[in-house]
């Protein structure tokens, strides 16, 4: 491509090309990886794999031909390497469906616990709530709960928020990767309802739902009318759900 | 935009009757990782990494994100871990035969 628009390639750089030996043991070029690195407390050890640096793992990839499949006998480390990754996340996938569900969290609602992650949620029609459903290896519940309710909490916890704070919390435009709360600029006009007491006749479009949508493992993804996003774990609304059932 | 055209990949297609369906994603923790995991029930993750300490920082970043998701991390993979020298010689051409 450089020669056909007549720049002169005057080098080629070959990097990691050669490895420079002082005898025959192991050597760690690029240091010591994942070994020292230190994780939060609520993520468990990591089964770490390591694979060698491996001309016959280059030449199979270079030919097309995985050295899984040919399996030449002078290849047992990266074979070893292979064979553990298989293990260990066949063993994994397993474990992580057959499980103990408390593994993924349970809540308890009218002395029945159920499973966070069964939990679905949708807007009741003609109300401003939603109804959540909840189920576990012997049976199931429904709890309704006001959407004031859901917006006056905190959306990854599900503690009830002051009111100072959900007034930030509706004037501001802010995502946040730890939260995982998107909350989006809401309208002017919602904004200067928000931050002024509703007018008699008027509803509180803060508090009305027009869209909620499960976002994988984490929680629900709520639409509110102001024009605000924002996700709520499972946990929040389990929480909502356990703490209105008891009223 | 990447998030949006991955949702309407992986939610477009007819995948039909899956045992397992695996997701190579690109590195780090951008937006197609995000709507990934917010668009699927995902089972797990397997992190690919090599050694040096910027690749195992990104790596970290991502498996904390994965857990805060709910995605826990089954197994990590650690490429060009160690070079297992089995004969005494000055230098080896490792990767490249020119």
């Amino acid at each position: 491509m450089f020669q056909s628009d007549s720049l002169h390639l005057t080098t080629q750089l070959f990097v990691t090309s050669f490895l420079q030996c002082e005898g025959g043991s192991k050597h760690h070029p690029f240091g010591q990886g994942l070994q020292g690195v230190s994780l939060p407390e609520n993520i468990s050890p990591l089964n770490i794999i390591q694979m060698p640096v491996s001309t016959l793992t280059n030449d199979a990839n270079d030919s097309g031909a995985p050295i899984c499949l040919t399996r030449p006998s002078e290849a047992s480390d990266e074979l070893a390497a292979f064979e553990q990754l298989a293990q260990v996340v066949s063993k994994g996938l397993l474990s992580l469906r057959y499980s103990d569900p408390e593994a993924d969290g349970m809540i308890v609602v009218d002395g029945v616990s159920f499973e966070l992650q069964s939990l679905s949620c949708s807007i009741v029609k003609g109300k401003e709530a939603f109804s959540v459903r909840l189920y576990s290896e012997t049976g199931a519940t429904k709890v309704e709960i006001p959407a004031a309710d859901i917006r006056g909490r905190d959306p990854k916890t599900g503690e009830m928020l002051s009111k100072d704070s959900r007034a930030k919390d509706s004037q501001s435009s802010s995502s946040t990767a730890d939260s995982m709360v998107t909350v989006t600029k809401a309208t002017e006009a919602a904004t200067l309802t928000r931050s002024s007491p509703p007018k008699t006749g008027k509803k509180d479009i803060t508090t009305i739902p027009i869209n909620v949508e499960r976002k994988g493992k984490y929680g629900y993804a709520v639409e509110w009318e102001d024009g605000a996003t924002i996700i709520y774990t499972l946990q929040a609304l389990g929480k909502a759900a356990a703490a209105i059932s008891t009223k | 935009m990447a998030g949006k055209v991955v949702t309407q990949l992986v939610k477009g297609t007819d995948w039909g009757d899956l045992d397992v369906l695996v997701l190579d994603l690109p590195p780090g923790t951008g937006d197609v990782q995000l709507a990934i995991c917010q668009e699927l029930q995902l089972s797990g993750a397997v992190a690919v990494t090599t050694p040096s300490k910027l690749a195992t920082e990104d790596t970290r970043k991502g498996i904390e994100m994965f857990t805060s998701l709910g995605v826990p991390t089954i197994a990590v993979v650690e490429n060009m871990s160690y070079f297992m020298v089995r004969v005494v010689a000055r230098s080896l051409q490792w990767l490249v035969s020119i």
